[in-house]
């Protein structure tokens, strides 16, 4: 973390009006250690005015700790400070060099007449950040921009609320200005302590790049709550950067299921404490019945919320890296070592581990999960329940930090036939029929494209109405039902014949029929109850779907479904590997 | 999200009118309102002159680099302008910026020889270069155009990606597809005389001390030979090696083309094709935990046409399936410990795996694991 600069390099507050552009107030500012000359910024002594190189240029621009170097004040003022309709109550985003500088100008309409003179016509706060950072931390950094410069605005218009705080600022300019050469301090020091809008926006620079979040009521009114989610993440996770692929919150909400289950990242009570006054009443329920023993959808029953509801209370979890979507905690659960996991012997992790659990060494109880571990393996012969105990909450304590991930099994259908390539065509067109077929429950399964969409996906009816098995089953019952009135009349009752028919089935219409053999030479095959449950499962062999969502889709026991996979084995595959949405 | 150039335009501050669009093409695409809304950010103040500036606004993404040539024979004492590149507003465009920044140096020059740029009669053929280059990119994404006998602008679109990982002493490179073919021909002397060494199982350091480089040489070769997709890095095949399956197997149960090339790649006699179920068992049966000496005992790959070093080397190919590294973490601080530890205590913290410890210390992996499997003060993490 230390070695990474803030992605956050400063604020900058920029006014227009009737005596021109002005640069009221940013921050960070010079630190003193700096050699300040004149007012306003120093220019760094040792930089040397190249004109010719267009190479060399470019560092004449970019920062060194944070500080903006090589832009004047006045030159900052004059390209921030938006005065143009077209421009203003839009987002604005220049990028120069390695900088780039967000904001959110807006327009005054009828400012009052001040007494000094100097209206506002408009105003800009704006964010400078490295140019380095993706679109959507940028948007992230518009928001916030936006939310400011609204609230900023209505109080404005409100009780000039703006225009005082301009007030106070210009004359400390002026103030700092007529002072002798040898007591020039910066001025923007003395404004911070004068103005109460220059001491937030130091304090939102400051929390934004310590803890990611913004709180605070602009003029004691109205309330900026904000927050970076990427930078939450990583600093809760304390390792894993979220930066690269900020994109994989979103996804893993969307691929959220009943049988999910949530771990807080932070005890209740905290949660609870830190959560805003008007928050609605149904987070706080989730909040105290949350365990990472159940589902949602016991959740939901127990702190009587619609599912749809603990969906979208989740997701606002997540988002604000208050707890993180698991499969809860069960005994046939197996993890395994994140490779991602920090395993350095003497880190701020050790240390918490050793205070959180006494006697504990971190390294020790990581490497027990080098290799794929269930959960009741954890338990020894000798163990009693409160070590037993503190295992689970050694777990747990794992997975809050992303130590640990969890490993699923999927299941394959690979026959064993001679020939898989047939004509390349042939092959592609059954496999674009087969992903067809997906298509149709990927389409009822996670059809939303955002977040609160992708909760009411998930409601117990589309699921129970949209599982594979269920469309298998309809589409099953046709052609068995046929049969029986077929066969008595032709009274021919062979088990060979009612194979034959449960092999036309849909599911079974786009396989060779090398690969229907396969399935018939299998010695459960005979046994028409097991070839109709292989037939009901068939859609989930191809890896996408992990046993735990199969048991929930088709509401199995997990005995049943394995003895299943163990008497199909010889066409069946199992694989082992993490979730690629958790 | 990576769009086509929409527009160029080529403006300049003309002595009477101020900042101004010259040339566009194609015309009227951005409206002088609009201009006169960001005119500032376009035909700038002096000290952003030759920097690269991205204006989002009014609905597009242009990018420009404003050019200030001083000289008294100018109407006033400078010329300046500036081309710029206009794009819709969610095209991602850093892969733009040198050209335009290359761009902008070339016009520049082309002033400074031959007045190109304050000649009426030289500028009329403005427009035409920069339709030109607008066509010749979007295409192809390069051209060279030429100017007159001194000059032929060259550009050039780089791709979008990352630079890729410093290469690591103990890491494999392996080609992407068959070698290529133009290997003997077209590289520099020391690319090519690593290629030859490259087979998918020599490691770095030893490549390095086969062909008589530098390492460091070697390593950065073999770097660009990764970004421009000649070779990947995988991990070193080592029997005791542990490997995991990643949710990309499903890829290989799925893809046809995929299944084909792997049946191809894993066989370990040219003309006997393995069965496609035994290659699938063998991926799905790779967990942390079994070594692929464990494999080979248990499924005896060479019976099943299976070399088990190429069924290794093609899952790490295609990500199917990851190299679990064991990390070894000595858990007391103190300088106490047997004589042969001392010489790799530095690298017992956790951070470093041990291959790496291995490729450093010079010590071969059998002793190593020994010395770390007979300290219990240090543990081993797998990950």
């Amino acid at each position: 973390m230390s070695e990474e600069i803030n992605e956050l390099l400063s604020i900058i507050l920029v006014t227009s009006g009737s005596r021109g552009y002005k640069l009221l107030f940013k921050y960070p500012f010079e630190s003193k250690e700096r050699p300040d000359k004149g007012k306003g910024r120093a220019k760094n002594p040792y930089a040397v005015k190249i004109a010719e190189d267009f190479k060399r240029i470019k560092d004449q621009i970019t920062t060194s700790q944070g500080a903006l170097v090589g832009l004047s004040d006045e030159s900052l003022a004059f390209h921030l400070g938006v005065k143009s309709s077209l421009l203003c109550g839009e987002k604005f985003n220049i990028k120069i060099e390695e900088l780039r500088f967000i904001g959110f100008p807006v327009l005054l309409d009828d400012a009052p007449e001040n007494k000094t003179g100097h209206k506002i016509s408009s105003f800009n706060v704006i964010f400078v950040l490295q140019a380095k950072h993706g679109p959507w931390v940028v948007s992230c950094y518009q928001d916030l921009a936006k939310q400011l410069s609204v609230a900023l605005k209505h109080e404005e218009e409100r009780c000039q609320y703006l225009s005082i705080q301009a007030k106070i600022m210009s004359t400390v300019y002026e103030e700092v200005s007529s002072l002798p050469e040898d007591m020039l301090s910066s001025p923007f020091e003395s404004i911070i302590q004068k103005s109460e809008l220059a001491s937030q926006l130091q304090q939102i620079y400051d929390s934004l790049n310590q803890q990611g979040l913004a709180q605070l009521y602009i003029n004691h009114w109205i309330e900026i709550n904000f927050c970076l989610p990427h930078k939450l993440h990583y600093l809760q996770s304390g390792f894993r950067s979220f930066k690269k692929e900020p994109e994989s919150i979103e996804k893993s909400l969307k691929s959220l299921r009943p049988y999910h289950g949530i771990l807080l990242l932070q005890s209740q009570s905290v949660l609870l404490e830190t959560l805003p006054v008007d928050c609605t009443p149904a987070l706080s329920r989730l909040v105290q019945v949350a365990n990472p023993l159940r589902s949602l959808q016991t959740l939901a029953l127990e702190a009587d919320l619609s599912l749809f509801q603990v969906f979208q209370l989740v997701c606002h979890l997540v988002y604000w890296a208050k707890a993180v979507v698991i499969y809860p905690l069960c005994e046939t659960n197996i993890y395994v070592l994140s490779p991602m996991a920090n395993t350095h012997g003497s880190s701020k992790l050790v240390e918490d581990f050793t205070q959180e659990f006494p006697g504990k060494s971190l390294p020790v109880e990581l490497s027990e999960f080098s290799f794929p571990t269930q959960l009741r393996d954890t338990h020894t012969m000798l163990s009693n329940i409160g070590s037993t105990d503190m295992k689970v909450s050694m777990v747990v304590w794992m997975l809050q930090r992303h130590l640990l991930i969890q490993l699923h099994q999927y299941v394959f259908f690979v026959p064993r036939v001679r020939r898989r390539k047939h004509k390349i065509s042939d092959e592609t067109t059954k496999v674009q029929i087969v992903s067809d077929d997906w298509n149709i429950f990927d389409n009822s399964l996670q059809r939303s494209p955002s977040f609160s969409d992708a909760a009411s996906v998930t409601s117990d009816e589309s699921v129970s109405l949209s599982t594979p098995g269920m469309l298998v089953a309809q589409l099953s019952k046709s052609p068995s039902s046929e049969f029986t009135a077929e066969s008595s009349l032709t009274t021919v009752t062979s088990e060979e014949n009612k194979m034959f028919w449960i092999m036309q089935e849909s599911v079974f219409s786009n396989l060779t029929g090398e690969e229907k053999e396969c399935i018939l030479h299998v010695p459960a095959a005979k046994n028409m109850d097991d070839l109709r449950m292989f037939a009901r499962l068939f859609p989930y062999f191809c890896g996408k779907n992990h046993l735990e969502e199969i048991m929930y889709f088709e509401n199995l026991r997990r005995s049943q479904l394995l003895t299943l996979i163990e008497k199909f084995k010889e066409v069946l595959i199992l694989c082992t590997y993490q979730d690629p949405t958790a | 999200m990576s769009g086509t150039i929409k527009c160029i335009f080529y403006s300049e501050f003309h002595p009477t009118a101020g900042p101004k669009i010259a040339y566009q093409v194609p015309e009227e695409y951005l409206s002088k309102e609009h201009f006169d809304a960001i005119n500032i950010y376009i035909i700038t103040k002096p000290e952003l002159q030759t920097h690269l500036i991205t204006v989002n606004a009014v609905g597009h993404k242009i990018i420009g680099c404003p050019v200030r040539i001083e000289d008294k024979k100018y109407d006033r004492n400078a010329l300046m302008f500036n081309c710029c590149f206009m794009f819709e507003n969610q095209t991602r465009t850093a892969r733009y910026e040198p050209i335009v920044k290359k761009l902008a140096s070339y016009f520049r020059q082309l002033e400074l020889e031959s007045g190109f740029l304050s000649d009426e009669k030289k500028k009329e053929s403005i427009p035409v270069i920069l339709q030109d280059i607008l066509t010749k990119l979007n295409q192809s994404g390069s051209c060279g155009i030429f100017i007159n006998e001194f000059c032929t602008i060259d550009l050039k679109l780089s791709s979008n990606k990352e630079d890729p990982k410093p290469v690591q002493d103990h890491d494999v490179p392996v080609f992407t597809s068959d070698k290529p073919k133009t290997m003997y021909t077209n590289w520099d002397l020391t690319t090519h005389q690593v290629l030859q060494y490259i087979d998918g199982y020599n490691h770095v350091a030893k490549i390095a001390a086969e062909a008589d480089i530098e390492i460091n040489l070697v390593k950065a070769c073999l770097q660009n030979l990764v970004h421009i997709d000649v070779i990947t890095i995988v991990s070193i095949f080592q029997y005791s090696n542990m490997y995991a399956a990643t949710d990309s197997i499903r890829n290989l149960a799925t893809d046809p083309i995929l299944q084909e090339e792997c049946l191809k790649c894993v066989a370990s006699k040219a003309r006997v094709k393995p069965n496609f179920r035994d290659v699938f068992m063998l991926f799905g049966s790779l967990t942390p935990g079994l070594t692929v000496k464990g494999l080979c005992m248990r499924y005896n790959p060479r019976s099943l046409n299976i070399d088990e070093k190429k069924l290794v080397q093609f899952g790490l190919k295609n990500k199917l399936i990851r190299r679990l590294h064991g990390y070894p973490v000595r858990l007391t601080q103190n300088e106490d410990m047997p004589q042969s530890l001392k010489k790799i205590s530095k690298w017992l913290n956790g951070n470093h795996c041990m291959d790496e410890i291995s490729c450093k210390s010079g010590l071969n992996y059998k002793d190593l694991d020994e010395m770390i499997e007979n300290d219990a003060s240090i543990v081993m993490c797998w990950k």
